[in-house]
């Protein structure tokens, strides 16, 4: 086929040093420094005239080295990340449609959001606890590598760590609904929608942005930046 | 694979838009420039044949519609020298419409309810030729042409104020406007042209008239403003993390957008910051997107009474096909990757997507069949753009598979539309109307100059009409004669109208062209909740009263009434008749 649609479409990632499964199985790699990447992914190229700003020392050298260990680990750390985000979310979800409520009531909608938290918070529990007791004991599953590569495991976990947070918009203004307004609308009744549009935002918009970050924050920490400037920078191609 | 020079963005590699050849080098644009002289041809002309002149207007005798009253009087206002939009002058809508639409009655059409009407005609007239142009020139010619038709004869949108099988131009004068929503629509279905060209002159100069288009519709409507800067925002942001824009490309093309679009607002905003009323100004501006946004007329789908529509099916469906569609859009499967150095295509249907999913959440709020207009404008190029793309973009390589996945989506798309919207007698109507129209109203006999002041306010032709107005049973001539009675009365007095019989006191001050009393907003135009209107009271009782000379209501236990015979027990009191009941004119 001629080279006319999605020509360079996708991260040709080739032979992933990565390990397959999220999160059930150890890594062995955990050396950085000898990461291959094959793909489109170069190591770390200071751009043209950009500046590669001093090489960390002490603790941000340690940070930036161990986040970076942990990128090269494959989709395991971020799958048990967006396990963990989402058990966060559940409590503080809970928190939050306990406590903005109406005086001296607890509406049917806060009970939703409290049954809808806790069933997140008992999915999460799940399966850290299966993440955690299947470590190690399970060969890397090929099936899953072919359908989706490690690395996109990885940048889809990580995008869902940061999109769990996010519901918290909605349960907020969910719980905000269900208090009447301090004031009284003169022509029309007041119907507090902020919920619904947060979570249609969060639901369609948001997704979308968050892969496309998540795959390039992860595609950038693959190219070993020298410091924490250099990934941020890098982020923003030149 | 194709090797990428350095600084090359994918999206450079192929351009099939338009919009491409007018951001070109010479040589590249000049070979390109036919297909776009015929795409905006083709737009053009198929915006002037379905909402284009004439409309013979004249000749038709809608009441006169509440949306219609809410805007006289800022335009009644503004022509007895207040300001534009701001005071008494305020209304919900956008202050670039109020000003055009009163530029239009004053040089184009007439000061009269009918001029109001071909002035709002010629904003539709523009609206939809910006949407058709922007579709040719952002999807190329084919796929222009099948969105603008499609908007055009089967989605609704564009039928809300059109030629009507067997009717005339008719519909929501003084709501309906496609100006309301095509800034947003231009800005992000072109904003990846302007990113791709920004690093040359004319990329830039192309990214400036965007931001100017922008400029112009936010000034015209406040849709556009937010709608618009969460889109680009979102648009840039995605180009640049998936690697298909440099961040040079992305900054210089937002940049260049923002002068465009400043271009357009700092003369706005130094004309009222000379005047002292700018914060007033943007008060007005954001007052009501904010109060909706937040939860004021804010209702479930249908409204509270749960009118039933034939898009309910849309209107629950949507949101989940375009979250999915967004998913789509950035993957590709077999095997499954994240997309990254997008092609122009998966940028294209990346924004189509992204236009439509900002232009449903204002129907999450406000939600009624009505209020679905501004996504509806968008559906059917979306529709267009999935069923050519998506199915390449996610893996499908022969071109029958490509070709019969692309018919499959079309035809599914229907499925969310009611069966009358597609039905063959229904596009046949469509398309006929707007030269059945014309040829019955040609031929009509034209209506004589009203003779009096009145009568000249409603308008030629309207003047004669069996009913006045939507929420009156009276005709047009028994309202021009209260009308006339009131300016007998009044005269050149500083004049508040309280209220009227199911209308708005707008329709009072344009009808009887009155000197409105400088309040500091319309009450039913730009107050929503109780501390509002009690703020609206006491200025009115310490400032505005003091420079009233006239107050008309139908009750004079109105709290502006009282307050008035209050501060004048001798006020003289006129006792009118209107659709059989009493209409009061206080005076001082």
């Amino acid at each position: 086929m001629n080279c006319v649609f999605n020509c360079v479409d996708t991260m040709d990632i080739g032979r992933s040093p990565l390990t397959p499964s999220d999160g059930f199985s150890r890594v062995a790699n955990g050396d950085s420094g000898t990461a291959t990447n094959s793909g489109a992914t170069a190591p770390y190229q200071a751009h043209a005239g950009a500046p590669a700003g001093p090489p960390p020392s002490g603790r941000a050298a340690r940070w930036l080295g161990r986040m970076l260990r942990v990128v090269d680990e494959g989709p395991r750390p971020f799958y048990r990340a967006a396990v963990v985000s989402l058990g966060v979310t559940s409590v503080l979800a809970m928190g939050v449609a306990a406590f903005i409520r109406p005086r001296d009531s607890l509406p049917a909608a806060q009970w939703h959001l409290i049954t809808g938290a806790l069933a997140g918070l008992w999915l999460s529990a799940i399966l850290g606890l299966a993440s955690l007791a299947a470590a190690g004991r399970f060969r890397q599953a090929a099936w899953l590598d072919r359908m989706v590569a490690p690395r996109e495991r990885a940048a889809i976990w990580l995008a869902l760590a940061a999109w769990f947070p996010l519901l918290l918009v909605v349960v907020y203004y969910r719980a905000r609904a269900t208090i009447p307004p301090p004031v009284r609308y003169v022509y029309f009744p007041y119907d507090d929608k902020r919920w619904e549009t947060a979570a249609y935002l969060l639901g369609v918009i948001a997704p979308v942005i968050l892969l496309t970050t998540a795959a390039r924050v992860l595609s950038v920490a693959r190219g070993m930046p020298p410091t924490w400037r250099a990934w941020f920078t890098g982020l923003f191609p030149r | 694979m194709t090797a990428m020079k350095p600084g090359s963005p994918p999206l450079a590699d192929r351009h099939t838009g338009a919009v491409s050849a007018l951001a070109d080098g010479p040589r590249n644009g000049a070979r390109r420039m036919l297909p776009v002289a015929a795409g905006l041809m083709t737009a053009l002309g198929l915006a002037w044949y379905f909402a284009g002149p004439p409309w013979y207007l004249s000749k038709t005798s809608s009441p006169i519609s509440r949306q219609e009253e809410v805007v006289l009087i800022g335009l009644q206002a503004v022509a007895k020298g207040h300001l534009p939009y701001v005071g008494v002058a305020s209304v919900q809508y956008g202050p670039g419409t109020q000003v055009t639409a009163y530029w239009l009655m004053r040089h184009v059409t007439s000061f009269s309810v009918v001029g109001f009407r071909e002035a709002w005609a010629l904003l539709v007239w523009a609206g939809v030729s910006v949407l058709f142009v922007v579709f040719f020139l952002a999807f190329g010619y084919a796929r222009g042409l099948a969105a603008s038709v499609l908007s055009a004869l089967v989605y609704p949108a564009l039928h809300l104020l059109a030629f009507q099988p067997g009717g005339s131009f008719n519909g929501y004068f003084g709501w309906v406007s496609p100006l309301r929503y095509v800034g947003l629509i231009a800005l992000v279905l072109l904003l990846p042209a302007a990113v791709r060209r920004s690093l040359s002159w004319r990329g830039a100069a192309t990214g400036a008239a965007i931001g100017a288009l922008w400029g112009l519709t936010s000034y015209l409507a406040q849709e556009n403003l937010a709608g618009g800067a969460v889109g680009a925002l979102a648009a840039g942001g995605v180009l640049l993390f998936s690697g298909s824009a440099p961040w040079r490309a992305v900054r210089t093309a937002f940049v260049a957008v923002l002068a465009g679009f400043l271009v357009i607002w700092t003369p706005i905003l130094v004309f009222y910051a000379v005047h002292g009323q700018l914060v007033e100004f943007l008060r007005q501006y954001f007052l009501f997107p904010q109060a909706v946004a937040s939860g004021a007329n804010d209702t479930p789908w249908g409204g509270f009474r749960h009118t039933p529509s034939p898009y309910t099916h849309m209107f629950y469906v949507l949101p989940f096909l375009l979250a999915g569609l967004a998913l789509l859009t950035v993957v590709r499967v077999r095997p499954l990757r994240i997309a990254t150095e997008w092609s122009r295509e998966r940028a294209l249907l990346l924004v189509t997507v992204l236009a439509t999913a900002l232009l449903y959440e204002g129907v999450l709020l406000r939600s009624d069949t009505s209020h679905l207009t501004g996504t509806l404008l968008m559906v059917p190029a979306m529709v267009i753009m999935t069923a050519t793309e998506l199915p390449r973009l996610i893996g499908a390589r022969r071109r029958v598979t490509v070709a019969v996945a692309g018919a499959a989506l079309i035809v599914a798309s229907f499925t969310l539309l009611p069966h009358a919207a597609f039905a063959r007698t229904s596009l046949r109507s469509w398309a006929e109307a707007p030269y059945l129209d014309r040829q019955r109203l040609a031929a009509a006999p034209a209506s004589g100059t009203p003779a009096t002041l009145a009568a000249q306010r409603v308008g030629a032709g309207l003047d004669h009409a069996s009913l006045c107005c939507q929420g009156s049973p009276e005709s047009m001539p028994d309202f021009i004669k209260l009308m006339e009675r009131i300016h007998t009365i009044i005269g050149n007095r500083t004049a508040y109208v309280a209220n009227f019989h199911g209308e708005y006191p707008g329709l009072v001050y344009f009808g009887a062209d009155l000197n409105p009393a400088p309040v500091s907003s319309d009450p039913y135009s730009s107050i929503e909740t109780e501390p509002e209107l009690k703020a609206f009271l006491a200025d009115f009782r310490t400032r505005v009263l003091p420079q009233t000379q006239a107050v008309l209501t139908f009750s004079r236990t109105t709290p502006e009434a009282r307050l008035f015979l209050q501060r004048y027990p001798s006020a003289r009191q006129i006792t009118l008749r209107y659709a059989g009941q009493p209409y009061y004119v206080l005076l001082r």
